[in-house]
């Protein structure tokens, strides 16, 4: 007896499996500029690497939709990126809308499941409807379908997770941006709990869908979004460029890099990017890519909390987290946003072994009722305990103003294994208007004023902190990228060969 | 001279135009929307036509709908009165390509200080007075914070296409900065469809105060004095009154005659207000230029004792300046006006309702245009204003005194409006030495409550 006949199928079915949604739907987002799941695929992953799990799936709800949910409309598989294992997930819109059922919800926790206990980090390129109608209708629907996996969106950490959200990304696609450490939106795409439609019909409430979840929203006010790009391609890069920053995973330090040729060729200038006045303002941004690598610098949440500034770089061909003040926005004054940002960094930090890098030039927490009313405290509260729980090197900068609690939330006492400081350092409790004021009794244009404070001033330099052995040193600007190099050296966790202790590997992942 | 005028707006500018129509002997169109259906003012036009439903964006502003009544009406000229399309270069032009003359100035006038930067460019060039300001702010924040630091702070945020006082935000300091262009620039985004934004220097307690000029179509222009209209809520004008209080006469004469010899150079050809900033320091900066009759009109009406809009329909039909103004132009007396809005008087929200009593008070030298009767609906569609009473007598005590009793005298219920507002402002101690400012109304009612 031949075995051809059986052959003959295997290679109908994988073509049907591999035709997805069919040729017209794919032409179809083609014409509109979109990229088909299979192409996402191919440009997400180092060529020829794809090994797939679950070609063959198909609805496991209703059998005789067989034809109808090639793969089910989420590919899987394990595949490489820079050389590197990764096992991922690329929705496929053109079968039933990428929606989530009883087969692909299989394939996708297989895949988060290998990636978590194999440690390799896991990528999802979502666009989704939801969970699939209706399948998930009724009590036995739910009953079959939702809650039967308590790992689907546990985070625990083990491995990097990256999630990608391209057109809309509603149920599913936005849960995982969600617990995702890195997430990236094009422009364009919606991620938000339920479509515009459903909101309509629930409300009444007329919504356009950048409203609902556009990438302003998500960029400016939520935060859940780290990155923003314009074009389909820009997401790949994206994912390719935060995986280069991270270990494969927690236990063990994430991969060096060559150093690129000109790196630090910028220091000479550094100093003169701060303005001459104490009050005026310039961008953090502007100092962090003269210190790290050429063109590392790999910034998350940009438009998101902008007081604080938190990247991803490298320093001498290995990864750190940088953590600054911004005072371009609010003169690096920082409200509960930025303490928000600054957590989750922190937290992604420690979790995957990457060393944090300080820079401080804050005139403390922002005050007043918008921030009171913003829960202010609590998010103070929860930075300063993260600071408490951060167990790889760190080594903070003063480059200009420290005060109050945000100088010991920024690295300040303890909280660094070093500190340095550039001689334009100001330190003190309270910013030397104010305390002119409390201290002296005079206020701004009083007779008096200059002269006490003058004194104030003088008592916040940098050289009382450095004779209290607060900083540990005090250095020219023009050597920082230098002494940061050296004193992550001193600093690093040799006994664990550069894995910390993950202290915040099961916090919250948005707060 | 025009045979038949279409009056293309509502309310109170409506009314006053169309009774200059009829004072000149000619022949008038009047529109309405929906809700305007049966305005007592359209008894005064000789032809009247529906232009579709409340919206403004479907009635007073669709073009198409205005220049097909134009079409049907033979009318050869369009009076385009204040606010909806009076400074579109877009609806002029068209208006013009149709064989009708738009009453105002030439297109190009209106296109040049629609755009604010491009108007403090055009004006700078001819030597207008004004104060430091930035071209449109490009995206890089270096950029912005550089363009702050050579006007000095604390400097004001302003939309370029804009106007009516929104999207203008104050930064004190640098660390302000930013985040007000950014603000500024998604207001004037959503606003005006334009996200462009510039940077003036702030002002301290400024004065509001605006030049009336008149030009014809042979190269002449003359100005008809100030109006000072400090008193302000949110930007938006509520007290104006000529002269402006406390400040020398040569001074104000001296700029008066500056901006109408810049009017003549760049040849201006029909009625505007060149609005300007005066500063705690005496500064007069150039702010903007309104290309169209302006609301408080009357006041300049009563104490020059021109009729502006017979001068505006006149200039437009080509007549000259010396034509139809007396050879100077005097001061007669102190003229003050309110705006009557149908607002909350304690939070300024509109208050639209039905006016189950609207009677105006009627006495010697007191002067109230409206485009409202009682019975009428003032619906939210359109701006909350209901009427302008203007006071005029020898003194300016004495015309604060009158326009404070008509004010009292002025009866209205069915909406809540702004009258105690303006009543506490008028007797206020500072508004009464002339200590005016465009902050003054928050203060003054901050210190009532």
């Amino acid at each position: 007896m031949s075995l051809d006949p059986l052959l003959s199928e295997y290679e109908a079915r994988r073509a049907k499996a591999l035709a997805g949604g069919g040729e017209d739907k794919y032409a179809k987002r083609t014409a509109a500029g979109a990229l088909n799941a299979r192409e996402r695929l191919a440009r997400l992953l180092d060529k020829d690497s794809f090994i797939e799990s679950g070609l063959f799936g198909t609805s496991g709800v209703y059998p005789e939709q067989a034809d109808e949910t090639p793969t089910d409309g989420k590919i899987a598989g394990y595949g490489k990126i820079d050389g590197r294992d990764v096992a991922v997930v690329v929705n496929d819109f053109t079968v039933k809308g990428a929606s989530t059922s009883a087969t692909n919800g299989k394939k996708v926790a297989h895949m988060k499941r290998t990636a978590t206990e194999r440690g390799m980090p896991l990528v999802v390129i979502g666009e989704s409807t939801g969970a699939r109608l209706p399948d998930a209708m009724g009590s036995r629907g739910m009953g079959q379908l939702l809650g039967n996996d308590i790992t689907q969106f546990r985070r625990t950490r083990e491995s990097p997770m990256a999630a990608a959200a391209l057109g809309p990304s509603f149920g599913s696609s936005t849960w995982l941006v969600c617990c995702s450490d890195f997430s990236v939106m094009q422009k364009g795409a919606t991620v938000a709990v339920s479509s515009p439609r459903l909101v309509s019909m629930a409300l009444g409430e007329k919504v356009s869908a950048e409203e609902l979840g556009g990438w302003r929203l998500h960029a400016e006010i939520t935060g859940l979004v780290d990155q923003v790009v314009d074009r389909e391609d820009d997401v790949f890069d994206a994912i390719h460029k935060f995986l280069s920053y991270m270990p494969s995973h927690h236990n063990e330090a994430p991969p060096d890099a060559p150093v690129p040729a000109g790196s630090g060729a910028e220091m000479d200038k550094v100093f003169s990017i701060l303005p001459e006045s104490r009050t005026q303002v310039y961008d953090m941004r502007r100092v962090v890519r003269a210190v790290v690598d050429k063109d590392t610098m790999f910034e998350l949440k940009p438009r998101f909390g902008r007081s604080a500034l938190t990247a991803l770089a490298r320093l001498g061909g290995k990864s750190v987290g940088i953590v600054a003040n911004n005072p371009l926005h609010r003169g690096g004054a920082l409200d509960a946003d930025a303490c928000r940002k600054i957590v989750d960094f922190l937290v992604l930090c420690d979790s995957f072994n990457v060393p944090l890098v300080i820079l401080v030039d804050t005139p403390g927490f922002q005050v007043g009722t918008d921030a009171e009313r913003a829960g202010a405290p609590g998010k103070i509260m929860n930075f300063m305990n993260a600071m408490t729980l951060v167990t790889v090197p760190r080594i903070s900068v003063i480059v200009r103003k420290s005060y109050g609690r945000a100088y010991v939330c920024m690295g300040g006492g303890r909280h660094s294994d070093d500190i340095a400081a550039w001689p334009t350092a100001e330190v003190s409790f309270m910013s030397p208007e104010f305390a002119t004021k409390i201290v002296h009794g005079v206020g701004v244009g009083e007779p008096g004023f200059e002269e006490a404070f003058r004194h104030i001033r003088q008592g916040a330099d940098v050289w009382g902190l450095a004779s209290v052995y607060a900083a540990q040193a005090v250095i020219r600007p023009e050597h920082t990228r230098d002494y940061l190099i050296r004193m992550l050296d001193v600093y690093k966790l040799r006994m664990t060969r550069g894995v910390g202790q993950h202290l915040m590997r099961t916090w919250p992942t948005s707060y | 001279m025009f045979s038949k005028v279409i009056v293309a707006n509502r309310g109170a500018v409506a009314a006053r135009v169309l009774r200059a129509l009829n004072e000149l002997g000619i022949k008038s169109v009047a529109v309405y929307s929906e809700a305007d259906a049966g305005a007592p003012y359209l008894a005064m036009a000789t032809e009247t036509y529906a232009i579709g439903p409340a919206s403004a964006r479907e009635s007073y502003l669709n073009q198409d709908v205005i220049l097909d009544v134009v079409r049907k009406s033979h009318a050869d000229a369009l009076h385009p009165g204040y606010g909806f399309l009076s400074e579109n270069a877009e609806f002029a032009q068209r208006v013009s390509d149709a064989g009708v003359c738009f009453i105002g100035p030439s297109p190009r006038w209106i296109a040049a200080m629609g755009h604010k930067t491009k108007a403090r460019e055009l004006a700078a060039t001819y030597g207008m007075p004004m104060s430091q300001g930035s071209d449109v702010l490009a995206a890089e924040p270096e950029a912005i914070v550089a363009a702050a630091r050579k006007i000095g702070f604390p400097v004001l945020v302003k939309p370029a296409g804009g106007g009516g006082g929104i999207g203008m935000l104050p930064a004190k300091d640098e660390t302000q900065l930013i985040e007000a262009v950014e603000r500024a620039r998604s207001m004037a985004s959503r606003g005006f469809g334009n996200p462009e934004v510039y940077l003036e220097r702030l002002l301290e307690k400024p004065r509001h105060i605006e030049f009336q000029v008149l030009a014809d179509r042979h190269g002449n222009a003359v100005h008809l004095h100030e109006r000072d209209c400090s008193t302000q809520r949110r930007n938006q004008k509520v007290i104006e009154e000529a002269p402006a209080p406390a400040v020398a006469r040569s001074e104000i004469q001296a700029v008066g005659d500056e901006i109408a010899r810049i009017m003549r150079e760049m040849g201006y050809d029909n009625i505007g207000t060149v609005e300007m900033l005066r500063g705690a320091d005496g500064s007069f900066n150039f702010l903007e230029m309104n290309t169209r009759l302006q609301v408080e009109h009357g006041v300049t009406e009563a104490v020059t004792g021109v009729d502006l809009v017979h001068a505006q329909i006149r200039s437009a039909a080509g007549e000259r300046l010396t034509d139809m103004l007396p050879s100077t132009i005097g001061l007669r007396g102190h003229a003050i006006q309110a705006r009557v809005y149908a607002e909350d008087p304690k939070n300024f929200y509109p208050s639209p309702g039905k006016l189950s009593v609207f009677r105006p008070p009627v006495e010697q030298d007191v002067r109230v245009d409206t485009g409202y009767a009682e019975g009428r609906d003032v619906t939210p569609h359109y701006d909350p204003m209901i009427a302008k009473v203007i006071a005029h007598a020898g003194t300016r005590d004495a015309a604060i005194d009158k326009l404070a009793a008509a004010l009292e005298a002025f009866e209205i219920q069915g909406v809540k409006n702004n009258i105690p507002a303006v009543l506490a402002i008028l007797r206020s101690e500072q508004f009464r030495a002339g200590e005016v400012h465009t902050g003054l109304i928050p203060e003054v009612l901050a210190k009532k409550r």
